[in-house]
């Protein structure tokens, strides 16, 4: 195969998410194998700083779609925009995030265009004529090796993190503004409210040190052992979603793509078994630790230093060691 | 309101994967068969969601007759009716053209299915269900309740980084729910033993008009992740653990 390349690029908050740079690196470089066209998809109402940093980001073409409906994130339109782009530009590939938008929008386009979607994918190459990646499978525990073999364009959605976000060598991209028709009379769903999590006063996000509690620790009796290493430590205790979901600890706390990304100097992930969305979250943290009793734990791919054992023996020798 | 929930069997834990010749599904031994986690939340959801409005529920999966017990759970948890659709997919546009096929020949305001399978992990059969039904959606749903306006709900979905969006769908309409604070019940043996004794529909692919579509991939191979990255394990009793482990965090602080 070979084709333009598309990537659909993510914003909040006024800034673009690394996401979107790390798709540009992969889409680059496949682009140039193929000496193809690598353009840049950015939606939302009002784009003009986006589309002047994507300008000189090394992709060919920037592609905005700019309407004032698009100020608050709507599923429906950002499925119709990338729809109809798709129709317009022709890619043979479309790069997006394994992130919430890629998850909620993603099958809905591939559908709509008869084509074919692969998700949750590490790795994307290109083997003799045939685009093949690589994801997970079973929790993490394993991985598959496809071959995409269905209709095209092909969708593929890229896990935040995993693909390295290279400084590229700038082009003065040019800038394609294209016509959507919104259809807006036909919408079937209104947003009514954004909510922002109460964090309480607590910021996870600033602490130097994160000890983490996982659904391994057992249940919310051992959360005292985990703040008595936290404190020792003079950082903050933190969780992945499980424990947040059992009422262990509030949200606040939680690490993970729905609610905080973390890059503290060290975190240590007890009883952690590293679910995408927590490891996506925590993975530029300076040093990781994990201890858990499953050496096959996802976590252990991303710690530097792991312990296989008993958190109950291993975190009371800890706090033993860190308050000497 | 009449709700059809999709759930999915997965395997608790797998012994010796391989990809068989034909390259379109994945061989193991299951360890144990469970509900798939966020299936559970929302069966769950769609239960309380019927009864609370008047309607029935009705719980679905596509799998073979083995997975049948998580259908059971769903009849012990007070789902009215039960379907399963015979046929073991792997690839997630299948499972999802097999699984609107038979939505299609339901009465139903409201479909919900579990966020991500935790075996095959593609997120995308919920949306993609929706989509081929021409149904509005939303993804990752920690919250469902009637609209104010008739033929609604109003929802809350989470969209990452702290935030949550309150929508208002039109229905019919399929949402993709989220595992939440609300842990789902358990069923008393007494009522799952007469669940047991409840008929379940099954239909084929071929009674659905869903098979016989050529695959969209191919399964190359299966295999653990690459060793490169891998933690360095510490060994020794818990303390020389810990005293090896705070020398390498002390060297960052």
């Amino acid at each position: 195969m070979k084709g333009d390349i598309l990537v659909l690029a993510e914003h909040r908050n006024a800034v673009l998410d690394n996401i979107t740079w790390e798709l540009i690196g992969k889409g680059r470089s496949l682009a140039d194998e193929w000496g193809t066209r690598l353009a840049v998809l950015v939606v939302g109402s009002e784009l003009d700083a986006f589309i002047e940093s994507l300008k000189t980001s090394g992709v060919d073409l920037v592609l905005p779609v700019q309407h004032a409906l698009l100020k608050d994130y709507n599923s429906e339109l950002y499925t119709t925009a990338i729809y109809q782009v798709c129709k317009q530009f022709s890619p043979a590939l479309v790069l997006m995030g394994y992130t919430y938008l890629g998850m909620e929008i993603g099958p809905a386009a591939a559908v709509r265009l008869g084509s074919t979607m692969v998700s949750n994918c590490n790795e994307l190459g290109v083997e003799g004529n045939d685009l093949i990646v690589v994801r997970s499978v079973f929790g993490g525990t394993l991985q598959i090796k496809v071959r995409l073999v269905g209709a095209q364009p092909y969708l593929i959605s890229i896990v935040k993190g995993v693909q390295p976000r290279d400084n590229l060598a700038a082009k003065d991209a040019a800038v394609e503004t294209l016509a959507i028709d919104f259809d807006e009379k036909r919408l079937r769903s209104r947003i009514l409210e954004i909510l922002t999590i109460d964090t309480g006063g607590v910021d996870i996000t600033k602490a130097k040190v994160l000890a983490s509690a996982g659904r391994g620790i057992g249940g919310p009796d051992k959360i005292p052992l985990l703040r008595e290493l936290a404190d020792a430590l003079e950082g903050e205790l933190a969780c992945s979603r499980p424990v947040a979901d059992m009422g262990w600890l509030p949200i606040a706390h939680q690490v993970g793509i729905s609610a905080s990304t973390v890059t503290p100097d060290v975190y240590i992930a007890c009883g952690i078994s590293g679910a995408s969305q927590h490891i996506a979250a925590m993975r530029d943290s300076g040093r990781i630790i994990a201890i858990n009793k499953d050496p096959n734990a996802p976590i252990f791919r991303v710690a530097n230093y792991g312990i296989v054992g008993d958190l109950l023996e291993v975190i009371p020798a800890l706090i033993k060691q860190a308050k000497a | 309101m009449n709700i059809l929930v999709c759930t999915k069997a997965v395997p608790g834990f797998v012994n010796n994967p391989s990809v068989p010749e034909t390259h379109d599904r994945l061989d193991y031994e299951a360890g144990s068969i469970v509900i798939n986690e966020s299936d559970d939340y929302a069966l769950e959801a769609g239960i309380k969601l019927a009864k609370k409005s008047g309607g029935k529920t009705v719980v679905l999966t596509c799998g073979p007759l083995s997975v049948q017990k998580i259908l059971q759970a769903g009849l012990g948890k007070d789902a009215d009716a039960a379907l399963r659709i015979d046929a073991d997919l792997f690839e997630p546009v299948a499972t999802a053209r097999a699984l609107a096929a038979a939505i299609q020949k339901q009465e139903y305001d409201l479909v919900i299915t579990g966020v991500e399978s935790s075996d095959v992990m593609a997120a995308q059969v919920g949306i993609s269900i929706a989509e081929m039904l021409g149904l509005p959606f939303a993804y990752a749903v920690t919250e469902i309740e009637p609209g104010e306006r008739k033929k609604t709900i109003r929802i809350t979905k989470e969209l990452g980084y702290g935030k949550k969006q309150v929508e208002e769908l039109n229905l019919p309409a399929l949402v993709c729910f989220q595992t939440g604070t609300e842990p789902p019940s358990f069923v008393p043996v007494r009522k799952m033993m007469l669940a047991q004794r409840k008929p379940i529909k099954s239909l084929t692919l071929t009674e659905l008009d869903a098979g016989g579509q050529p695959p969209s991939i191919e399964i190359v191979d299966i295999f653990s992740p690459k060793e490169a990255g891998m933690a360095e394990i510490i060994d020794g009793d818990p303390a020389t653990q810990a005293s090896a482990v705070m020398q390498k965090i002390r060297e960052v602080l």
